[in-house]
């Protein structure tokens, strides 16, 4: 490729590692926030928690973050029985085993530029864990710029989780079927965030994986917005003002009513967490059930092609 | 064996080497790739072309400073060594290592980091298309990789997912099947050696076939075969 050396820093002589990204800390933290506070991340201590979630779960294994716990997404991070994200039961047993509090800051972070960090992120967003931040950059930011790599597994003790989950502190981060259906024809902008040739249903899911629709396509009047497009090539997300343009471009705007949505509602992770966390605007939903559930519903209208 | 196959088109503009295939539209690259470990790559890549296109092409496939492998414009700055194979009017084979790699958005690359049991790569280049095959021992991380190639492709650049089947065949131009049966390949070697394809003929087809003791027609039709197939051969070569 050829490289442009010029554009807002990112292709910058990595030496020292990435900059502080130009966000609040107490949603997004740099890697250099988290090597600075390796000691306490890795203490026994409450205070503060690093969790490791990625879509490959080897890579941990090969190497992690020192005192990053492990958070197998297929069996951490979503309720087999129920075929959902975990219920309030099953996220409070899931805290206390990572030896989180209530009053515990959790880092998270993880590969393909924060997926299923994103993802952990948003669900303990709706159930109202105060203190929740994403590394920027994930798990290829941290190996990248040569932060420091263990391979020991870690492995906090037990805690009690005091403050209730039941009822989720907040139920608007989340969209339900239903909720789709009578958003349909509104003023509501969807935003589809997969692959183009996913949104035009040419491909219903990606090669070599079982869980996809019967039907290809996207919610009528659904806008692509690709969420790669977030990120950099070095993992990060972008900056604000290229965030902004983005959203712009696609007639998508601050006061807009927004429901994202996927295939399984982890990509569309990333995009809630840009545009509720990162630009403040200010509704914006994650429709979690996503393409595997409205491509697979009976008597729900669905839009091909572009 | 399981065949991973997919296209990268390119926007004109974006990268210097895939523009000259853009421009010139003779030229057609072959390479294959190992990477075994995420740290270092070797291509060993056939370039064929009308001999004004390869000269245009030579200089970039012999600057150390071009960077041929990435799939967007984060700069990386390995180690190149190339060494030039073959250097015919209409070809040119380069053999490529790249090592000392900190990161390099390739595809060999990064499929490097999520598999290692020795994936093989074949790419082909042609106008402003980049067709990737990717050829793995088993399928189970083919989604990883079709998220994560697809999402870090750079400005200027579409994924387009082909297919992913087991592998029943290979043909590579630079991996030559000997697919000239046996008894062909008999009578093509006795057929050169005694200069029937010499100006004018040093011997007919009536000797060879006494000298290998089958009948003329026989003769005759395994010489056709042969030469058909060496011939539909070198005509791929040059498409």
């Amino acid at each position: 490729m050829t490289t442009d050396h010029n554009r807002n820093g990112e292709n910058r002589v990595e030496t020292d590692g990435p900059p502080e990204p130009e966000y609040p800390t107490d949603v997004l933290v740099s890697p250099a926030w988290v090597e600075s506070r390796v000691d306490q991340l890795a203490s026994e201590g409450t205070d503060m928690r690093l969790l490791e979630v990625d879509v490959n779960t080897a890579f941990y294994e090969a190497g992690h973050a020192p005192g990053a716990v492990s958070v197998d997404w297929r069996e951490d991070l979503r309720s087999a029985d129920a075929h959902d994200i975990l219920s309030p039961q099953e996220m409070r047993s899931f805290l206390e085993s990572c030896g989180i509090t209530e009053e515990t800051t959790v880092v998270v972070y993880g590969d393909n530029s924060n997926w299923f960090a994103a993802h952990l992120y948003w669900q303990l967003t709706y159930y109202g864990h105060q203190d929740v931040r994403i590394m920027d950059g994930g798990r290829q930011c941290w190996v990248d710029y040569d932060y420091p790599l263990t391979a020991d597994p870690v492995t906090p003790p037990t805690v009690a989780y005091e403050r209730s989950l039941e009822p989720p502190a907040r139920p608007g981060v989340r969209a339900y079927r239903d909720d789709v259906r009578d958003a349909l024809d509104t003023d509501t902008v969807f935003v589809d965030v997969r692959l183009p040739a996913e949104f035009r249903g040419e491909i219903v899911k990606p090669p070599g994986i079982d869980e996809g629709a019967r039907r290809g396509g996207h919610v009528p009047g659904a806008t692509n917005v690709f969420w790669a497009e977030n990120v950099r090539p070095d993992g990060r997300f972008k900056t604000p003002a290229r965030l902004r343009a983005l959203y712009d471009s696609r007639g998508i705007t601050p006061d807009d009513d927004i429901i994202v949505y996927c295939r399984i509602g982890e990509r569309s992770s990333v995009t809630w967490f840009v545009l509720e966390e990162l630009l403040g605007y200010e509704r914006v939903r994650n429709y979690d059930g996503s393409w595997t559930e409205w491509g697979n519903m009976i008597g729900v209208p669905i839009e091909v092609s572009e | 064996m399981y065949d991973f196959s997919f296209e990268i088109t390119y926007d004109a503009g974006v990268d210097e080497f895939v523009d000259l295939f853009i421009d010139r539209e003779s030229l057609r690259s072959e390479a294959i790739h190992s990477c075994l470990d995420p740290v270092e790559l070797w291509t060993l890549e056939s370039v064929t072309g009308d001999p004004d296109d390869l000269e245009a092409i030579d200089t970039l496939l012999f600057d150390k400073s071009v960077d041929r492998e990435s799939i967007n414009d984060r700069e990386c700055d390995p180690t190149r060594a190339t060494s030039l194979l073959t250097n015919e009017q209409r070809q040119r084979i380069v053999y490529t290592y790249v090592s000392d790699v900190d990161f390099c958005e390739a595809v060999p690359l990064i499929v490097a980091k999520y598999l290692d049991s020795g994936v093989l790569f074949e790419q082909t280049r042609t106008g402003n298309t980049v067709r990737w095959r990717v050829l793995l021992q088993d399928d189970s991380k083919v989604g990883h990789l079709y998220d994560t190639i697809s999402a870090k492709l750079g400005d200027g650049l579409s994924f387009s997912f082909e297919h992913l089947t087991e592998v029943d065949s290979w043909e590579s131009s630079l991996l030559p099947q000997a697919n000239i049966r046996a008894e062909q390949r008999e009578i093509l070697l006795v057929a050169v050696e005694r200069g029937y394809f010499e100006t004018p003929r040093e011997v007919t087809l009536d000797e060879l076939a006494d000298e290998v003791e089958l009948p003329r027609s026989t003769v005759s039709y395994r010489l056709r075969r042969a030469t058909a197939e060496l011939a539909k051969r070198f005509a791929d070569r040059q498409l």
